[in-house]
């Protein structure tokens, strides 16, 4: 069973401290952020290298990763699944009353404090 | 109302369609019939079939039943008020005389007399007439229902070429449609379409409002218009009690100009988004500014408990116009419209 919390995984990676820290101060702040919002404020070296950290984070139980389908219609959240092979290929807006296929700008990844 | 063994296989399969295994469980137990039953289907086939063949069961029981799971919720709602005019009054025009004379005269007279259970008719039909009443006898509405057949798009949708052309194509599903015009002793004219992603609902409306205007006559009964109720969903956003939750925006400026606000999180509440409410409240500071649409989720009684759940309520399209995309139990639609009333002023 993941465990774990910032401080643990600071210890494991402490060239990555500095960034950690950064993240742990956010999702003090705040529930839930986009990875893109995540990018801007926490400012790592690269994307990809923050994209390793939150995979670790949600490995050890630290935070959540959730797949988010939005509306093309209200851009609203509509359902909020656990991977993204959970996403169906098509989805009925109840709210507008169309169905849409689903595409990659209608995903919005989604970390959440555990 | 007496429906009689040519109804039976139609509301047989509404019951299994409509209702829930508890709801027909329940319909059996209150008349003391048998009630087991190895899935809902057989429940239907056999059971309700063996309380109707043995005389337990009244059909009207079960077509109430019905009544209430298709004419409430997962609608498109638009209201009237009936005015003054120089024509009969209200209490006149929902006299027994007046309604029949207006019935005859649409050619729906033995629709109140002997209403059709329809399953899924090959054309639109008015199936009902109804007059409710309270307890004591006085009345409460006057109900118009019509049953259509609809097609609904199901299922994966294939595109190929086909000589030249790019052609989608996708199976259709034969179901059943349910539209209802409402007048309410208090002069409250509602009139309910069915929810359907292929239903031209200004058609369907204007269709009903001209076969019934013996009965509603349109100079009657204007159009209210909910600008009032999508001011206050904004001004009582915070109130004590937190009525409803909102979930969805949008705002236009007295040139035109529109925003919309989104909320992310299917479960958040916008009012616990203060940028979201900073940006809304600047935009709709502006002089002639007004909420155009919400979509809010109304806190509406849970049936059979002191809880409350949450019934989607949709503020777009025609100024008179809502839409409940679930459905719900007949309490809580009344609970719905009756707070959009209060809010509506």
């Amino acid at each position: 069973m993941p465990s774990g919390n910032f401080a643990n995984t600071m210890v494991e990676f402490p060239q990555q401290r500095a960034l950690l820290a950064r993240l742990q101060s956010l999702f003090d702040q705040q529930a839930e952020y986009t990875f893109q919002a995540l990018v801007s404020l926490v400012r790592p070296p690269t994307p990809e290298l923050l994209a390793l950290l939150l995979d670790e984070l949600a490995r050890r139980g630290v935070v959540v990763r959730i797949f988010r389908l939005e509306s093309p219609f209200s851009h609203g959240g509509l359902r909020d699944f656990p991977s993204v092979f959970d996403v169906p290929n098509t989805y009925y807006d109840e709210d507008f009353e169309r169905e849409f296929e689903v595409r990659p700008e209608n995903v919005l990844p989604i970390f959440r404090r555990a | 109302m007496t429906y009689t063994v040519n109804d039976l296989p139609a509301i047989l399969r509404l019951l299994e369609d409509l209702c829930t295994r508890e709801q027909i469980d329940d319909l059996l137990r209150s008349i003391g019939a048998a009630r087991s039953a190895p899935n809902k289907k057989a429940l239907v086939r056999e059971r309700v079939q063996q309380a109707f063949d043995e005389r337990r069961l009244d059909l009207a029981k079960a077509v109430g039943m019905i009544r209430s799971a298709e004419e409430h919720g997962r609608q498109h709602v638009y209201l009237y008020q009936r005015v003054a005019t120089e024509g009969p009054s209200l209490n006149e025009a929902l006299s027994d005389e007046t309604i029949e004379v207006a019935l005859r005269e649409i050619g729906i007279f033995s629709k109140l007399t002997n209403p059709r259970v329809l399953d899924v008719p090959e054309e639109r039909t008015i199936s009902e007439v109804r007059v409710e009443r309270y307890p004591k006898g006085q009345i409460k509405a006057l109900v118009v229902k019509q049953v259509e057949a609809r097609e609904i798009p199901e299922g994966k949708a294939k595109r190929e070429k086909i000589r030249g052309q790019l052609v989608t194509s996708q199976p259709l599903v034969r179901t059943r449609g349910v539209h209802l015009v409402r007048l309410q002793a208090n002069g409250v004219l509602e009139i309910r379409l069915q929810s359907d992603r292929t239903v031209d609902y200004e058609e369907r409306r204007e269709a009903l409002r001209t076969k019934l205007e013996p009965l509603f006559p349109a100079a009657q009964f204007p159009p209210v218009s909910l600008a009032s109720a999508k001011r206050y969903l904004w001004d009582h956003r915070d109130d004590a009690g937190r009525e409803f939750r909102l979930s969805w925006a949008k705002a236009r400026q007295s040139n035109g100009d529109s925003a919309v606000f989104a909320v992310s999180a299917p479960d958040a509440y916008m009012q616990d988004r203060p940028t979201t409410i900073a940006s809304l409240s600047t935009y709709l500071d502006a002089d002639g500014a007004m909420p155009d649409g919400w979509i809010a989720l109304l806190n509406v009684p849970k049936p059979g408990t002191d809880d409350f759940e949450e019934l989607r309520c949709v503020l777009t399209g025609e100024p008179n116009e809502f839409s409940l995309t679930a459905q719900c139990s007949e309490a809580q639609y009344e609970y719905a419209l009756g707070k959009l009333r209060q809010y509506n002023g």
